[in-house]
């Protein structure tokens, strides 16, 4: 009896001590980033973690050098926009595709293949292709390359979740006299909502952090998001990192809190299929 | 309510025939079972009649018009599914309204049929519920009412009582028959199971490696199967098969044993005999004296199972015999020996 409790202790302890190396592991380069957001530019020279003298100028100033809350804006709006782009082709597509059998052989690899080539190798044609479709340095423009850019994930985030429902429901509605848009919307949809939320959601993320599209497709202030703001700290000569760690941590309030308020659905997500 | 024509009706996988040729009339009206074991096709050839596999050659004709190439969703039929297929994120109300909503039925007849589905299949208390707070029986009772609202050409069963508990797969054989009955629908249900089989079709449709091997009543089946696996696949507990050297109406078995049949043939032949069969009286024209070999006793029946000539035998006798007896005399009537030939066809007699 007495073993076994040590047992559990001991078991506590390892797993506490586990949890809190993991915590520190992924919470440090936040708390660091955090911490220099308030340092002097001397304080960030000496590295430490928190600083000497702290200052909330780095803030304004950032602000005043480049428009932070309005590339913000312009990072939601575009992963917003590209959310909605992916789910309206990809919902339909991996629908047709699971359970229609639609180029069931050929789709999940083509979709594998692209997304795992280097995006780099898209860069000049979509620079091409936008500038043809006049949507060159536009959100509209930069959110269908981010939107056409997740197809890939958001496919095979819903092709496990639309495998899990039987093909006796589709099978029931079409008997039923409804046609394949109809099935899909009034019973396959409300069914893998959580699924779709989670894609939704995953997809809003990459899209948020993307940066080479960003950089390469956006260069006015009324279409570059954040990431591509970032590099703008960048000096010639020296970087200005108490500036670009206030302008970073203002970044992240958006997509945090958006994974925070959702986390049971992104969890559900990623794990989905993994456990019967 | 239609009558269904399948003519030589084909249906491939690639490479792999999974119906050849199949040709079947079913009347308007009629309760027609498909039966057979697992892979036999019998599933396949009820979904291409719900239009859910498209059929690879031959056609399938409602009341006289060709249907082979309409989607399920233009032939108009009902389904109940093996594993029920209700949607889970409605509620019963809402599933059996479903299909009357998508025809755009008018919300007081939709409303109307509804409740008077819920009342013949006593589900009224539950139509608030959604599918997972139901048991087996009463989400089966809730896709057999999503079937009847619709007033369609024909009720289509797959499997449907096989996710139930014996108890209450009897109780729903009743059932559905009882409304089948009453509705005059023409439906095809797909069955294992040969008793559910035998109670429940108005003709039985016993089906073995994507063909028909026959068609016929419960009784025709039963007294006149046209083949050893009709005959080995029809009746509870299943014939008994045994080899045999046939001299006119006279058998020899591999033991040295004469039996009599009404039966005449010539060469090797398999006999058949139902385990009910056997008669304690041993003054019939086949008298057997049988080493018992294992015995079962099954509520009010015993099973007796004994070596006869190269064949074990079982023979049904009334009565729990909780004793074993080692031997048991027994009598069988020329009638009641089937002769089946080399290709397994029976002989008439």
């Amino acid at each position: 009896m007495t073993a076994s409790v040590q047992d559990t202790r001991t078991d506590r302890l390892i797993r506490f001590g586990f949890l809190a190396a993991m915590l520190v592991f992924f919470a440090l380069p936040i708390v660091y980033l955090f911490s220099t957001s308030f340092k002097t530019p001397d304080d960030v020279l000496q590295g430490r973690l928190l600083p000497e003298a702290a200052t909330l100028k780095n803030y304004p100033n950032a602000f005043a050098h480049v428009p932070v809350l309005r590339m913000i804006w312009n990072s939601v709006a575009v992963a917003l926009l590209s959310g909605a782009i992916t789910l309206v082709i990809a919902v339909p597509a991996t629908y047709a595709t699971i359970k229609l059998g639609a180029f069931r052989r050929t789709v999940p690899n083509i979709t594998l293949a692209s997304y795992a080539a280097p995006p780099i190798i898209a860069l000049i044609p979509l620079f091409y292709l936008l500038q043809t479709a006049q949507l060159m340095d536009s959100i509209p423009g930069l959110a269908l390359v981010h939107g056409l850019m997740n197809l890939p994930v958001a496919f095979w985030l819903l092709k496990s979740f639309i495998s899990d429902i039987p093909a006796e429901i589709d099978e029931a509605a079409w008997i039923d006299g409804a046609g394949y848009w109809h099935t899909l919307f009034a019973v396959i949809l409300p069914l893998i909502f959580p699924g779709i939320l989670a894609t939704a959601l995953i997809c809003i993320i990459l899209s948020y952090n993307e940066f080479l599209f960003a950089s390469a497709l956006t260069f006015s202030e009324a279409s570059r998001t954040i990431t591509v703001g970032m590099s703008l700290f960048q000096g010639e000569r020296l970087v200005n990192f108490g500036q670009m760690a206030a302008a970073s941590f203002t970044g992240m309030v958006p997509i945090y809190l958006i994974a925070f308020l959702f986390q049971k659905h992104l969890v559900g997500g990623l794990t989905q299929g993994s456990i019967k | 309510m239609v009558s269904i024509n399948i003519q030589n009706l084909e249906k491939h996988y690639g490479k792999v025939k999974a119906l050849h040729g199949l040709n079947l009339e079913i009347d308007d009206g009629e309760f027609i079972v498909l039966v057979g074991p697992s892979g036999c096709g019998k599933s396949t050839l009820l979904r291409c009649v719900a239009g859910l596999n498209p059929i690879s050659g031959g056609d399938i004709l409602f009341d006289g018009t060709p249907v082979g190439h309409l989607p399920p969703q233009e032939r108009d039929l009902s389904m109940v599914f093996q594993n029920y297929a209700l949607y889970p994120h409605l509620t019963v109300a809402q599933n059996l309204a479903f299909g009357l909503k998508v025809r755009k039925t008018p919300a007081e007849e939709i409303e109307k049929r509804v409740k008077w589905a819920a009342d013949i299949l006593a589900i009224t208390p539950y139509l608030d519920r959604r599918p997972r707070a139901l048991s087996g029986g009463q989400r089966q009772r809730v896709a057999m009412g999503r079937a009847m609202v619709k007033h369609s050409n024909a009720f289509l069963f797959d499997e449907p009582l096989s996710n139930l508990d014996a108890q209450l797969r009897v109780q729903m054989r009743k059932e559905i028959r009882a409304l089948q009955q009453r509705i005059g629908v023409t439906s095809i249900y797909v069955t294992h199971d040969q008793v559910e089989a035998m109670t429940m079709g108005d003709r039985i449709v016993v089906m073995k490696d994507g063909r028909i091997e026959q068609v016929g009543t419960p009784s025709e089946l039963y007294t006149a199967p046209q083949t050893r696996f009709v005959a080995g696949f029809i009746g509870s507990p299943q014939m008994s098969f045994v080899t045999a050297q046939a001299d006119g109406h006279r058998m020899r078995l591999s033991d040295g044993t004469f039996l009599t049949s009404a039966t005449a043939a010539q060469g090797p032949v398999t006999l058949g005999i139902r385990p009910e069969h056997f008669l304690d009286n041993a003054s019939e024209a086949n008298r057997l004296t049988l080493d018992v070999t294992n015995q079962q006793v099954v509520g009010t029946s015993t099973s007796y199972f004994a070596t006869l000539g190269d064949g074990e035998i079982e023979v049904i006798r009334q009565g729990s015999d909780t004793e074993r007896p080692a031997t048991l005399a027994l009598g069988i009537r020329p009638e009641h020996i089937m002769v089946f030939d080399k290709d397994d066809h029976r002989i008439a007699a």
